[in-house]
């Protein structure tokens, strides 16, 4: 029985796995321009390997930067926010012990959004320090995911000791004012266009023009794999809360603290190039719950897999619904709603707590 | 050795215990009662560290529980507390399998001999067969048997329990505390059932408005007298002829039969 389980889990992330490498081979196939299945594989095998297959002279060279500088990036980068958002999901679930809890509870998203709109609408130019005002939206936007979830834990950690319970309270209250502050900036707008182009900006994208902005998210989502996959045993605990972690000899208070900089951090990163990408981060932990069960040591590499491969093949239908590119958050919700009300409905899974 | 020392508990503005000393003995079975609000849960939550104490000190094994860091602790006392809902479902055997986590470095996995330890202990609670099911479908008595089982693979010297018998069923009160007395090892138990304590406990304490206000064995704290005084409860204190233990039997309103 226990065998079996084992194996199982095994082969489910053996199946996630190659599924996710055939979405990203997909994703790289597919886009606003049709290029035939052979020149792909011969730019791949060139740029990867740095060999040249018959014929290769012979593809246009719009063709080639098509690939390697738009398609090849952008499947990538589907691939790190998916896992990055998933990793960070799970790991906000347990260390809040809440199973609506998502990246971006902690004030990160309406941070984001208020530097974002504060880009776009007042124009950093308007600043007359030099670097401040060259700096474009998504360093605003790092910079306001950053200040409010700062902002967050310092509200939660004041005074008396940090809970779970004066976390999301204290996400909610700088998530308020946030809000307030980006509808402020909105409702005094002078033009429209600029709103046009937060609200898509907000909504998300992946679309990428060579690897330079893959990079740091790739990086720091490396590093939190790292240390998170160190941390199962701690997540674990969390769920069982404060008082049992305790006497199970784990300093929750000190761990919270590590968690929260990085998720901050990481999904900081995330958003300020991709957008909010809603969802995904929310439901995936759920599904892979439901799949594997709560135990971290299961739930972890299924759920990043499953993030990866579901942003992956979203990406793959935004783009190729129709004609022009569907924003990719709409797509994530849309494809991932039905799924989670399925597993909702479906009586196995409990969401904890029992009925 | 448990060793509480003089120690003193403010939360907020209120004196919950108040220059308490207690201690425990190796081996030993050491009954805490008292009131609702006496301060008992209080006075465990200090010993087991999720509460901090004012005054005083507490030493476990020899050493100040403030020297040791929480995986020590953790190695040293094992905890079956109150409050044990939780909002993810875990399997049972996940559950008891946490009682290895002092045990481990964060990077280890768990292995076959932390599987058997968790076996044994779900065993000794009668709860293996049910290994696979999901926490939270368990009623509440199965689940205070669980989280026994986990105390137990924490493996410790000391078990603190905060009311143990809680939601359970007479003939599993009595099975777990069968199962703390027979493992010979050193415990703190809060209980509210003075006939449980009369019977498992070597030496008890009552606790009363944060004061230790009666202590020693069980026949000279669970008397007449100090019922009436701490619980305001009339009743009668015998020794049972077939059981040879100490038995209690409270006196409703209506009964004024006698006395």
């Amino acid at each position: 029985m226990k065998k079996l389980g084992k194996l199982s889990t095994a082969g489910l992330i053996l199946i996630l796995f190659v599924g996710l490498m055939v979405a990203v081979t997909v994703s790289v196939f597919i886009g606003a321009v049709q290029i035939p299945f052979d020149e792909v594989v011969k730019i791949l095998v060139y740029k990867i390997f740095h060999i040249k297959m018959a014929g290769f002279d012979e593809i246009k060279a719009t063709h080639v930067i098509i690939v390697w500088q738009l398609y090849a990036p952008r499947a990538i980068m589907g691939v790190i926010v998916g896992v990055s958002l998933a990793l960070a999901g799970v790991v906000m679930q347990a260390m809040v012990q809440n199973p609506l809890a998502d990246p971006y509870i902690l004030g990160i998203s309406s941070g984001a959004s208020l530097g974002a709109t504060f880009a776009f609408l007042v124009g950093a130019g308007s600043l007359s320090i030099a670097f401040l005002s060259n700096a474009g939206v998504a360093f605003w936007a790092f910079l306001g995911a950053m200040g409010a979830s700062v902002a967050v834990f310092m509200l939660a950690s004041f005074g008396s000791r940090m809970t779970t319970t004066k976390l999301i309270l204290s996400g909610t209250i700088i998530a308020s004012v946030c809000g307030a502050f980006s509808n402020l900036i909105v409702y005094l707008a002078p033009s429209d266009s600029g709103i046009r182009s937060l609200t898509f900006w907000l909504m998300g994208a992946l679309a990428q023009e060579g690897f330079d902005n893959l990079y740091l998210p790739g990086i720091i989502l490396i590093i939190c794999l790292v240390f998170f996959f160190t941390q199962l045993r701690t997540l674990n605990t969390m769920l069982m809360g404060d008082e049992t972690a305790t006497t199970l000899g784990v300093n929750l208070a000190t761990m919270r603290k590590v968690y929260i900089m990085l998720n901050a951090v990481l999904i900081a990163v995330i958003v300020c190039n991709c957008g909010l990408i809603g969802f995904v981060g929310l439901i995936i932990p759920h599904i892979a719950r439901a799949l594997v069960g709560t135990n971290h040591w299961k739930l972890m590499p299924v759920a990043c897999l499953a993030g990866g491969l579901f942003l992956v093949v979203a990406d793959i239908f935004a783009r190729s619904l129709t004609t022009s590119e569907i924003p990719i958050g709409i797509i994530t919700a849309i494809v991932g709603t039905p799924v989670f009300a399925y597993i909702m409905i479906k009586k196995a899974y409990g969401f904890g707590g029992g009925d | 050795m448990i060793d509480v020392s003089e120690v003193s508990i403010t939360i907020g503005k209120k004196n919950i215990v108040k220059k308490v000393s207690l201690h425990v003995n190796d081996g030993e079975l050491v009954g805490l009662i008292g009131p609702n609000g006496s301060g008992k849960s209080t006075m465990l939550k200090a010993i087991y560290r999720t509460l901090e104490y004012q005054g005083g000190i507490i030493t476990i094994g020899g050493r100040s529980i403030h020297e040791m860091t929480l995986k020590e602790s953790a190695l040293q006392t094992a905890v079956v507390s109150q409050h044990n809902y939780y909002n993810f479902d875990f399997t049972v055997q996940d559950v008891v399998m946490m009682g290895r986590t002092p045990h481990k470095s964060s990077m280890e996995m768990d292995n076959k001999e932390d599987l058997l330890i968790a076996h044994e202990s779900l065993e000794k609670v009668n709860m293996l067969h049910m290994k696979d099911r999901k926490f939270s479908s368990l009623s509440g008595g199965e689940q205070q048997r669980i989280i026994l089982a986990r105390a137990l693979t924490q493996q410790t010297p000391c078990l603190i329990l905060d009311e143990p018998t809680n939601h359970l069923d007479i003939k599993y009160q009595l099975e777990a505390l069968d199962i703390v007395k027979s493992l010979g090892a050193t415990v703190l138990c809060a209980l509210h059932d003075l006939n449980l304590a009369a019977q498992y406990c070597d030496r008890i304490y009552l606790l009363y408005d944060g004061e230790i206000c009666a202590e020693g064995l069980p026949e000279e704290v669970i008397t007449e007298e100090n019922i009436s005084k701490f619980y305001g409860v009339r009743s009668s204190v015998e020794v049972n002829p077939h059981t040879g233990l100490l038995n209690v039997v409270y006196f409703p309103k209506h009964a004024n039969k006698t006395s």
